[in-house]
């Protein structure tokens, strides 16, 4: 029985090899002792991996981005610099809606 | 996972995603040294990864408000960045993380476990395919802090071993235990069926 820091370096290895493009059983074959302990934590760390992206609402975008131009705005703002930072967050704001779309 | 599949299934998809850290690395330390317009490129770009992260830390209630936070601190803090960007993102989003939970714990709340509802973006999932997807994220919360901490980084966010060993500030050799144990132990609780293949 293989102590568990030795695991631990065979499943940290499996991970880095699939993800390059290996075959998840073709490398589990090289370690047939610890084959099935392994592979259902392979299977656990793809499904982890595909979790779905959680879809921010367009409030919480605006309200996320007003506290961040309030933040950025200095406590006594000279008119011109502040109308620069609102346009350069909005249009930060705007990207990040498109992307998220 | 299926034994018969032919082709190579990649563990970690999102180690290959959306962000370029190396280009972001970039943009934050010109932040840093005051270019706003790389300021306002780096909250836009790292959004989604901490709305990610806060999600499958603290569950999809407090997700908005917590990367909301990250992001805020992002902006206070840039100019006292040193080093890498990803692994003093991760730390900062930690600590949003870490006051959330004490604020919590003062508030006397009851955990988390209420991740079967409002859960947007699960609804045009099979059906079957979304319960299990439920269970892990329900069951990610029944883990302690660190395993929930290295599950999160290496496999939702998909980071490599080296920057989450700089965000938790262990060795690789430590991250690499920590990840076995924390894998372990979600499997342990998620039982023989748990999982997705």
């Amino acid at each position: 029985m293989r102590d568990e820091i030795e695991r631990a370096e065979v499943l940290d290895g499996c991970l880095e090899r699939i993800n390059l493009g290996e075959n998840p059983e073709r490398v589990l074959e090289e370690h047939p002792d610890l084959a099935d302990e392994i592979r259902p934590l392979l299977a656990l760390a793809r499904d982890l991996g595909s979790l779905p992206d959680p879809e921010p609402s367009v409030e919480s975008l605006t309200a996320t981005f007003t506290r961040l131009v309030l933040a950025e705005t200095p406590q006594a703002p000279v008119r011109k610099r502040r109308a620069f930072s609102m346009r350069l967050w909005a249009r930060a704001a705007a990207v990040l809606l498109v992307v998220l779309a | 996972m299926d034994r018969n599949e032919s082709g190579p299934t990649p563990v970690c998809t999102r180690e290959m995603h959306i962000v370029n850290w190396q280009d972001m690395q970039i943009s934050a330390e010109r932040a840093r040294d005051g270019d706003r317009e790389s300021l306002a490129e780096v909250c836009a770009g790292v959004f989604p990864e901490v709305l990610r992260y806060a999600r499958y830390r603290v569950g999809p209630s407090d997700a908005e408000d917590l990367a909301a936070e990250v992001s805020l601190r992002v902006v206070r803090g840039i100019r006292t960045l040193k080093g890498s960007f990803v692994a003093w993102l991760y730390r900062v989003a930690g600590n949003v993380v870490k006051d959330h939970y004490a604020a919590r714990s003062r508030r006397r709340e009851t955990p988390l476990h209420e991740l079967k509802e409002d859960r947007p973006g699960l609804a045009e999932q099979p059906a079957e395919r979304a319960i299990k997807r439920m269970d892990i994220e329900t069951t990610l919360t029944r883990l302690s802090h660190d395993h929930r901490q290295v599950v999160t980084l290496r496999f939702v966010q998909g980071l490599p071993t080296r920057d989450v060993a700089e965000i938790m500030e262990r060795t690789p050799g430590a991250v690499r235990v920590l990840q076995f144990r924390a894998l372990a132990a979600l499997r342990e609780l998620l039982g023989p069926e748990g999982g997705m293949a």
